[in-house]
């Protein structure tokens, strides 16, 4: 039902990646529609991947920006930011804000993304222990950088990966503590996570494998030392932790229909009428994994951001499926990883390895058909695999308007 | 309306797209020395496509930008320095831009994209990404004018992802038609 003016009216909830594709797809549809893009962040949409690059001090933080006050014009969209929405009901179709305003929808995306996960205990709001999320992260991370205080990376995912190489590049190499047996346990094998954990050591970062955090010291200036599982102490004055992401679902959670994040179709639709979903907080049909999954990377905030700001808006378009992956320079050293990369035999799983040197190329196949790949020192062939990987499954073609 | 098309199997692997591509970046410089120093480096790749194939597969691929309606890189690009000239038809690097993180060469189902150092423009200490610029200049891209087998054509139509969802083959695109 458009507002009294008649006009179609668009609330966004969120004004990263997904919200501002979104933006932009409405208003290529849409002329007339009033878009409502609500912000927690009192900043204009900047880019978290590039959170990274900053910390190495190779972009300044105006180079992090997606998108100017300027644009927010031409796009005639009013941006509520510094306020979050507190309350979603699908029924009357509104969403109330933290100041107590009401914005009614025709149209909602809710592109809430995700909050950094910390593991249960740990005294989250301490001085010296974060996450890395967001742009005060990232400050705080480069002021601790600034005074000389060593930082401690929690986790080696793609995340703590990422932030491992910038603390090098600006000339703090990191301890790292590993929960599992080698880094990058997640989207990688143990050969090629060894190949990168070689290469990471030699700029001085310190792994501390099958380790968790077991305590910690404090001192006036907040964090001294943590205490390991293994026994051990580690001085650092910052622990960061890349544990991974927690899609934010509380606002959609008893209105629409969630999961790990909120469940999806292809076209971002939800399960209430009238709302969507893209980006981080996006449970979405994985191609390879064949069931839905939370695909929390740019590619796929940007491309469903796209695919609910026009149907949104009255087009048609659909996601072509989420496929898990990861690209990185690790200080000169390219790895991308794609797909499933363990190799299980009981799903019919076999794996094709080829190794020289600092090269390493892993093909995981199910039952012959490509599934997965794991790739360091040599990248080139990654777009081609993904798209072989995408081929031969039904969810990778367009579906039929 | 640019673009680059591509039938992989008229290609006979003579590589002279290569050739034409560097010739037509050397710019200033002399052509002959510029080939010689190996820095100039094509945006086109021609390499053989390996054996076991039926006669149906082409005997060498071609990893050129197809300058895509529906670019999978744009949508990638975590810095957006990817982004699409709709006007030319071109998906344009902004090298001042990249980070040099490998996502467009994850993404890029063509293989087109590379990164390179030591680009103009490019942010210090790191590699950025290096792809056909469409010989913009030219009208026609170099590489096009000098295929012999007709394996390479463009101009006047789009190429890439959204001309290979209407020949209904490996339909990868998403977004607004």
């Amino acid at each position: 039902m458009p507002g009294p003016s008649g006009a179609r009216r668009y609330v966004i909830v969120g004004n990263s990646a997904a919200g501002l594709a979104a933006l932009r797809a409405i208003r290529a549809l849409d002329d007339a529609g009033q878009v409502t893009l609500v912000a927690a962040e009192a900043r204009p949409a900047y880019s978290r991947v590039l959170l990274t690059p900053f910390i190495a001090g190779r972009l300044p933080e105006e180079a992090l920006y997606l998108a100017d006050a300027g644009e927010y014009r031409r796009l005639r969209a009013e941006l509520l930011s510094g306020v979050a929405a507190a309350a979603l009901d699908v029924s009357r179709r509104e969403v109330t804000l933290d100041d107590g305003r009401v914005l009614p929808y025709d149209a909602l995306l809710l592109a809430t993304g995700a909050c950094a996960a910390f593991p249960r205990g740990t005294p989250v709001g301490l001085t010296g222990i974060q996450g890395l999320r967001t742009l005060e992260d990232a400050r705080a991370i480069r002021e601790a950088v600034a005074r000389r205080r060593r930082v401690a990376v929690i986790g080696a995912g793609p995340v703590g990966l990422k932030l491992t190489c910038a603390l090098c590049e600006a000339g703090a190499p990191p301890d790292v503590v590993v929960a599992s047996s080698h880094i990058l346990s997640q989207v990688a094998d143990g050969e090629a996570a060894a190949i990168v954990q070689a290469h990471l050591g030699r700029y001085g970062v310190l792994f501390h494998l099958d380790a968790a955090v077991q305590g910690l010291v404090e001192g006036a200036d907040g964090l001294e030392a943590l205490g390991l599982t293994d026994g051990s102490g580690l001085p650092c004055g910052l622990a960061v932790y890349c544990k991974g992401a927690e899609p934010a679902v509380a606002l959609a959670a008893g209105q629409v229909e969630t999961g790990v994040g909120v469940c999806v179709d292809d076209a971002m639709r939800t399960s209430a009428e009238g709302v969507y979903t893209a980006g981080d907080v996006a449970e979405v049909w994985d191609v390879v994994a064949c069931r839905r999954c939370v695909g929390a990377i740019w590619p796929h905030a940007v491309a469903q951001g796209r695919v609910a700001g026009t149907n949104m808006a009255g087009g048609d378009a659909r996601f072509r499926g989420g496929l898990q992956r990861n690209a990185a320079d690790v200080l000169g050293l390219p790895f991308v990883s794609m797909g499933q990369v363990r190799v299980r035999y009981e799903d019919g799983c076999d794996a094709v390895v080829e190794r020289t040197g600092r090269r390493y190329r892993k093909l995981v196949l199910r039952e012959g058909r490509l599934v997965g790949a794991v790739l360091v020192g040599d990248v080139s062939e990654a777009g081609r695999l993904q798209a072989a990987i995408r081929k031969d499954e039904v969810r990778a073609c367009e579906v039929q308007a | 309306m640019l673009g680059i098309r591509v039938d992989e199997s008229k290609c006979t692997g003579c590589r002279l797209c290569e050739l034409a591509c560097v010739a037509a970046h050397a710019g200033d410089r002399d052509t002959a020395a510029w080939l010689l120093e190996g820095i100039g480096a094509t945006r086109i790749r021609i390499t053989a496509a390996g054996s076991g194939g039926g006669p149906e597969t082409p005997r060498y691929r071609v990893a050129v930008c197809r300058h895509c309606e529906s670019p999978v890189c744009v949508d990638g690009c975590v810095s957006e320095a990817f982004c699409l000239d709709a006007k030319a038809g071109l998906v344009d690097v902004r090298t001042s831009r990249c980070v040099g993180c490998w996502t467009c060469v994850m993404e890029c189902p063509f293989g087109a994209v590379e990164l390179a150092r030591h680009e103009p423009g490019a942010l210090p200490g790191g590699p950025s990404a290096f792809k056909c610029d469409g010989c913009r200049e030219l009208g026609t891209p170099a590489c096009v004018r000098v295929c012999p087998t007709g394996a390479l054509g463009g101009g006047g139509r789009a190429g890439g992802l959204a001309a290979g969802r209407r020949r209904g083959r490996m339909a990868l695109r998403e977004g607004v038609e």
